[in-house]
């Protein structure tokens, strides 16, 4: 018995003393601490590191701009893409005092978590959740979220596929909600009818690439929708390569990138591909000057919604300096009108849901990669 | 008439099958006419509408198919009995089938179904390649170690990990890195095979030796083993995942191999599969005039190799001499020891050979996916059902099943694309991934023992007749003349003669394999054993270690924990322990800290309830259930779906009654889970379970009817009403606010804690109490010996059955506090390797069988979570605490990847993964060592837990030499101990 005392004592001093080890003050410029929830562990966990790097750059260039009245600090943590895990980092980083928690990435970590940060009136910023649930969720005005909702892509991804001409397409798309969602959105938005709508789980070792590029082609199917993230859309394209399918690809956000060329051993199966990604506003050049920024800071390949994630930062950092002892729900409402940032223009609207300045179109032609036309909700496809 | 009535009631309804019979028949009408005419029971009474109508009505059928199958399986002369079982698959597939038809038909639908026959033919044996690399493993540990080994899919990794090391390496970069020249390079590829192969067996050497061989010393349970592999192969994911990062690569042998144009063109046929259309369209149309099909070379690398090493398995156990003494150990080792054998030398054999295929497999297959350390679980489960299927420990029974298995997932890909887009369910496909389970689960209904022993048993029959045959017809000849004389035969006859040869041939090449087999693995075992002897004095200081860590250890809790008092009272100091570590937790402010303690209590009570339930299973009645997530999922989902409003998906219900709903309806599944799966073996169960769970995790993906709260039928459920939410909004939380020094109003989750405590304490009390009654005592009669407790008279099935049910109703509890807690319910929150085997992990760490070792161990997990987190995010700020931690942590960490690893390793595979050469220590992965190593190290030093079960026993009369009762124990004699012993008997 004496000896569990002692146990409990030596238990207890040694918690104490590395408290008492990590306890430091920072004197000068006022320290904001920002949370970002990351899923470091989980189903998508490889893209973690591009979402961490992409906060990394918009903390040392915050950092650098306020030099003498900020400190900016990101705290980040682990939202494992789940609910439960989510709330329980969010509750961590309210516990280490952050002023905003930009995150999380899977739609249920970002719900999860907001359950534990309204109640704290800590303010949230989604910065790749698109489910429409989150429209919806009892937030009591904290959760804000710098994606547009899916269903606007897919009328946008609906414009262009009868623009390229295809009257039969396939839409293969991944079951997580921003696939469904997406793919759901487009069906009913497609005028006629669609060949095969495919669902997959994007986890690699379940789902064969070479399976459904060959549903596409026994179908008859003259063209494919492909609602993907990086590493498996160029598995599919591959595939699809492989099996001599020849007709037109079109894509969304999560291939639409210049970096998407270096998922693939043999680029050429990517020339032709069309997609589609959030428009950056008219005259900023935010989107240029981070993805510069991203690749100097050796940022993670094969990332995506890295520019969301810097906006959001940025964003928050943001609307602590526009009012530094007010109330930052407010702050970021103002803030967060026609924001002109690298994944786009934002405008909150009274679900913190952006609404978009609509979609820039891509193209790959084998060695480039250019967007020359743009969609808009009120004026349709423009451009070339 | 009389005597018509008399046969009937007699003869034809004392027969259960026919009566099975009948109600199969029934069921297939009712559901026939259902579908076709809208008429009967289901269709007709008005009790099912809509989507829910048509489900039902397909249940029905597919159940009276089964039914119907099972019939013929039991009632097949014993002749007929094993072909029908092996033939059972394609019979289950038929019937699927059938009520297809009949559901597209009766929804005045056309589904149409793609069969591109190569393309399903190589991407079946691509599938089963897949999972054989991890299944071959699986089962020769099985066989001859006796335990599922859960690591099996992390040792795969690490022959994935070892060839993209030796990719980076400054000698095989250029390979790889070489422009496309048009020729393919094989030398990087054999290399990182083969280097894979001996590096991975030897980490599997080594893992045995550390942990397995210590608990084979033990005489540890199999069930025991199979936590402990569990708890391996968190550490070795959490190991990849530190060292590789979570980042996907590719192993490129050479840019020649992955080029979409490095395919061989296989010539197929598009068979077309036309159901619901009677009219206009014919069942089947074929046509060969399609594009071929393009298999990639990698895959055939991949199959290739994989089956070369079945067979060398397969020869290696059946020709060579260590082959024999695996099979004699696998049969009986203790006769086996008795016969010289030594037992040691073929576990280590086993595990260097088990591990060493699942890393060339590996290494194969990273040249075909994107390899990150999560792959591994994604495809475990499946191995499983292919071991499973394939009667577990049977390596041809294996082959067999990875094929099933493989061509099902292949095969099932077009149906489940045809059917979904007809029948409104595009999201269909990703059932595609489950099918394998879904599949399992039908099968062990019907043949509880598995394909593989189906097939075994077959093969004994046939050879058993043979011989009795040749001992009745043949006479004895001069071999040696027959031989001649067929000779003679065969030459006048050409073809004849041509296959004598081949068969010739073959014999001549089989033996120069076995013989090279035999040469081959005597010189690996040779070095194998040298570097034993060499590493021996490591060994054995690290054994020392340990011993001197149990003694101290054992000295702390110098409390006897086996008795009721001590029990008590070391739970009060753990439990005090912890809740100091709460209120040490950081916070910031009255309002985060009362957010913080109020979640931790919640958790807490859903982790205990959750394992009070596992307990109830696995701990008191001995079935080893990796399926509570399954049960939390059914109370989560039911809570969730009812209590959603109407306008989105829901039903609108108060969320009292829907919890209400939620406990009866897991209940009912618990108890109807008894039927199928009393018969089955305690591993069978356990795949079962765990299948379960998972296909409950697809569905909430891929099935509509399974989401609420948005209005677009987004994926997951949200928006529900939780109970008295309400009521606690008005007055109540601002009174709580105020009492606790709030500046404004008590959050839910505080209201929610105090639900959970109750709940926590309603359950344990009501736990405690029906234990301890006779019931609880049947029910530990039954872990301890079925057989015995069925003889005294107990129908077992209905104690298990009850056991079942309780559990499940007490985890459907904790899932609705769980959907509480949350607010929504995604997939992703019953992911069995996060969920089930954190449970899994307090319900160890606790100490089985006693539920205050639940509370504990729920409370230390939920703890350990909070710790880390800590840990995780005091990166980011020098003011946090553990800030100097984590920073020695990291140099540490970087200190042995570039300087200690470095030997091993080039600058580039450190520069591929931590850009900069930035290294940085992944803190949640830390964790998972952390827990995984929590586990394994539990188990060696007291495989019972912090807790162990109090055994209780009704007093004694007095004996001899005084009174022995709990309190006597408790200062206990050596005499008194012995006593002990001989009351309990054989059970420990």
């Amino acid at each position: 018995m004496r000896l569990m005392n002692k146990f409990c004592l030596l238990l207890t001093s040694v918690i104490l003393a590395a408290f008492a080890l990590g306890c430091g003050v920072l004197g000068g410029s006022e320290t904001v601490k920002i949370g970002l929830l990351s899923p470091q562990t989980g189903p998508i966990a490889q893209y973690a590191p591009g979402f961490e790097d992409a906060g990394r750059v918009a903390i040392a260039e915050l950092n650098a701009e306020h030099d003498g009245d900020y400190v900016f600090e990101l705290i980040i943590g682990d939202s494992g893409c789940d609910g439960t895990q989510a709330a329980t980092a969010a509750q961590t980083l309210i516990d280490s005092g952050v002023k905003a928690i930009v995150g999380a990435a899977c739609s249920g970590a970002t719900l999860g978590a907001i359950a534990v940060t309204a109640p704290a009136g800590v303010p949230m910023i989604s910065y790749a959740s698109t489910s429409p649930a989150i429209s919806g969720a009892d937030d009591n005005g904290h959760l804000f979220r710098v994606v547009p909702s899916d269903a606007q892509q897919a009328v946008a991804l609906a414009a262009v596929a009868s623009a390229a001409g295809v009257s039969k397409p396939a839409v293969l798309y991944m079951t997580n909600d921003y696939g469904a969602g997406l793919g759901d959105n487009f069906a009913s938005n497609w005028s006629s009818d669609t060949c095969i709508q495919v669902g997959y789980d994007p986890a690699e070792g379940s789902y064969d690439a070479s399976t459904l590029a060959q549903s596409v082609i026994d179908g008859g199917c003259d063209s494919v929708l492909l609602m993907s993230y990086a590493t498996d859309g160029a598995a599919i394209m591959e595939a699809l390569s492989a099996q001599g399918f020849s007709g037109q690809i079109i894509g969304a956000d999560g291939i639409a990138d210049a970096a998407f060329t270096e998922s693939f051993t043999d680029a050429s199966a990517v020339g032709g591909l069309i997609a589609t990604r959030p428009r950056p506003g008219e005259d900023s050049n935010a989107k240029s000057s981070f993805e510069a920024a991203y690749a100097t800071a050796g940022g993670a390949d094969g990332a995506i919604y890295t520019g969301e994630t810097y906006d959001a930062i940025k964003l928050v950092a943001a609307a602590v300096v526009s009012d530094p002892d007010g109330n930052l729900v407010n702050a970021i409402n103002n803030t967060g009108v026609n924001y002109a940032g690298a994944s786009g223009t934002h405008t909150f609207d009274a679900n913190g849901d952006v609404l978009g300045t609509g979609y820039e179109v891509c193209q790959f032609d084998g060695t480039n990669f250019s967007c020359p036309r743009i969609w808009t909700a009120d004026g349709g496809l423009a451009g070339n | 008439m009389i005597a018509l009535n008399a046969i009937r009631h007699q003869q034809i309804f004392k027969a259960p099958w026919l009566r099975q019979l009948l109600f199969a028949l029934l069921l297939l009408f009712d559901a026939y006419f259902g579908a076709i005419y809208n008429l009967g029971f289901v269709a007709g009474s008005g009790l099912f509408s809509g989507q829910f109508k048509w489900i039902v009505l397909s249940v029905e059928m597919m159940a009276s198919g089964l039914i119907l199958v099972r019939i013929l399986v039991n009632q097949s002369p014993p002749k007929w009995k094993s072909p029908i079982i092996i033939l059972t698959p394609i019979l289950v597939g038929l019937i699927a089938f059938i009520v297809l038809e009949v559901l597209v038909s009766g929804l005045n639908r056309s589904a149409t179904m793609n069969f591109n026959l190569s393309s399903i033919l190589f991407s079946g044996l691509y599938w089963s390649a897949v999972y054989l690399s991890i299944a071959i493993g699986l089962t020769l540990t099985y066989k001859v170690q006796r335990f599922a080994n859960f690591a099996q899919a992390e040792m795969m990794l690490v022959g994935s990990y070892v060839a993209l090391t030796l990719m980076w390496s400054d000698s095989f970069f250029s390979i790889s890195d070489a422009p496309v020249d048009g020729n393919i390079n094989w030398t990087l590829l054999i290399w990182a095979s083969i280097c894979a192969f001996v590096v991975t067996g030897f980490a599997g050497l080594l893992i045995d030796r550390l942990v397995f061989r210590r608990l084979r010393n033990k005489a540890a349970t199999p069930q025991v083993m199979m936590i402990a592999s569990l708890g391996v192969s968190m550490v070795l994911r959490a190991v990849l995942f530190m060292r590789f990062s979570a980042s996907t690569f590719r192993f490129v042998p050479d840019r020649d191999w992955r080029l979409t144009t490095s395919i061989v063109d296989i010539p197929t046929g598009l068979l077309k599969l036309n159901l619901g259309d009677r009219v206009t369209k014919p069942l089947m149309e074929f046509s060969a005039n399609v594009d071929p099909y393009g298999f990639a070379y990698s895959k055939i690398a991949l199959v290739l190799g994989i089956f070369l090493a079945v067979i060398f398995l397969i020869l290696l156990l059946q020709k060579t001499r260590l082959g024999r003494q695996m099979r004699a150990v696998a049969d009986n080792p203790d006769l086996a020891a008795s016969s010289g054998i030594h037992l040691e030398h073929v576990h280590r054999s086993t595990s260097f050979l088990s591990a060493g295929i699942a890393g060339f497999g590996g290494s194969l297959l990273a040249g075909i996916l994107p390899i990150n350390p999560e792959l591994g679980l994604m495809l475990l489960l499946p191995a499983f059902a292919v071991i499973v299927l394939g009667s577990i420990g049977s390596i041809p029974g294996v082959l067999i099943g990875a094929l099933i298995v493989g061509g099902l997932r292949a095969f099932s890909e077009p149906v489940l694309i045809g059917a979904g887009n007809a029948l409104d369910r595009p999201t269909a496909s990703g059932f595609a991934e489950v099918m394998p389970f879904i599949f399992l689960v039908g099968l062990l209904l019907l043949a509880p023992r598995g394909i593989g022993s189906a097939i075994e048993n077959w093969n004994i029959d046939r050879i058993r007749k043979r011989r009795m045959k040749e001992e009745i017809t043949t006479l004895p000849v001069d071999p040696v003349g027959k031989e001649f004389t067929s000779r003679i035969s065969a030459r006048n006859k050409n073809p004849i003669h041509y296959f004598e040869l081949t068969a010739e041939r073959i014999n001549t090449t089989i033996q120069l394999s076995k013989r090279s087999t035999a040469q081959s693995w005597n010189f690996i075992n040779h070095h194998m054993l040298r570097m034993a002897k060499i590493s021996e004095p490591v060994f054995a200081f690290i054994d020392s270690l340990f011993s001197v860590l149990r003694s101290k250890i054992g000295s702390l809790f110098s409390v006897r924990r086996d008795t009721e008092r001590g029990s008590w009272t070391l739970f009060a100091i753990l439990f005090l322990v912890l809740l100091t570590i709460v209120l040490l937790l950081p916070s910031v402010s009255v309002l985060t800290k009362t957010l913080q303690v109020a979640r931790i209590f919640t958790l807490v009570g859903i982790f205990g309830l959750a394992a009070f339930s596992l307990n109830l299973h696995t701990g008191i009645t001995g079935m080893t259930n990796f399926g509570v997530i399954f049960f939390v999922g059914i109370g989560a989902v039911v809570v969730g779906l009812l209590s959603a409003p109407v306008e989105t998906n829901g039903y609108g219900w108060n969320p009292i009654a829907a919890t209400i709903a939620a406990v009866i309806i897991a209940a009912i599944a618990g108890w109807l889970l008894a039927y199928p799966t009393a018969r089955l073996r305690m591993d069978y169960f356990a795949i079962l379970t765990i299948s379960l769970a998972e296909i409950l995790r697809i569905s909430l993906q891929a099935e509509p009817l399974l989401r609420a709260g948005t209005v677009t039928s987004g994926i997951g459920i949200s928006q529900f009403a939780r109970p008295f939410e309400d009521w606690w909004n008005g007055s109540p939380s601002e009174a709580v606010g105020n009492l606790i020094g709030l500046p404004g109003n008590a959050p839910y989750v505080v209201l929610l804690a105090f639900m959970a405590i109750g709940f926590t304490a309603g359950v344990w009390y009501l736990l405690n109490t029906i234990l301890s009654s006779p019931w609880g005592r049947i029910l530990r009669s039954i872990r301890e010996d079925e057989a015995v407790s069925q003889h005294h008279g107990h129908n077992v099935l209905i104690h298990k059955a009850a056991s079942l049910a309780l559990g499940a109703a007490i985890a459907a509890l904790a899932g609705a506090l769980w959907a509480w807690l949350n607010t929504n319910i995604w997939p992703d929150f019953m992911n069995p390797v996060r969920t089930t085997f954190l449970i899994w992990a307090a319900y160890i760490v606790g100490g089985r069988g006693n539920n205050r070792g639940m509370i504990i161990g729920a409370f230390i997990i939920v703890i350990v979570e909070f710790v880390f987190n800590v840990m995780v995010v005091s990166r980011g700020s020098a003011s946090l605490p553990f800030h100097g931690l984590t920073s020695f942590l990291d140099s540490v960490f970087s200190w042995l990847m570039i300087n200690v690893g470095g030997l091993v390793w080039s600058d580039r595979s450190v520069n591929e993964i931590f850009a900069h050469g930035n290294v940085l220590l992944s803190l949640p992965h830390l964790k998972l060592a952390l827990v995984g190593l929590v586990i394994i190290s539990a188990l060696l030093m007291s495989s019972r837990g912090l807790l162990p079960e109090v055994a209780s026993r009704p007093k004694r009369p007095a004996l001899v030499g005084g009174v022995l009762d709990g309190d006597a124990l408790s200062n206990s004699s050596a005499e008194g101990q012995n006593q002990l012993q001989n009351f309990e008997g054989k059970g420990k």
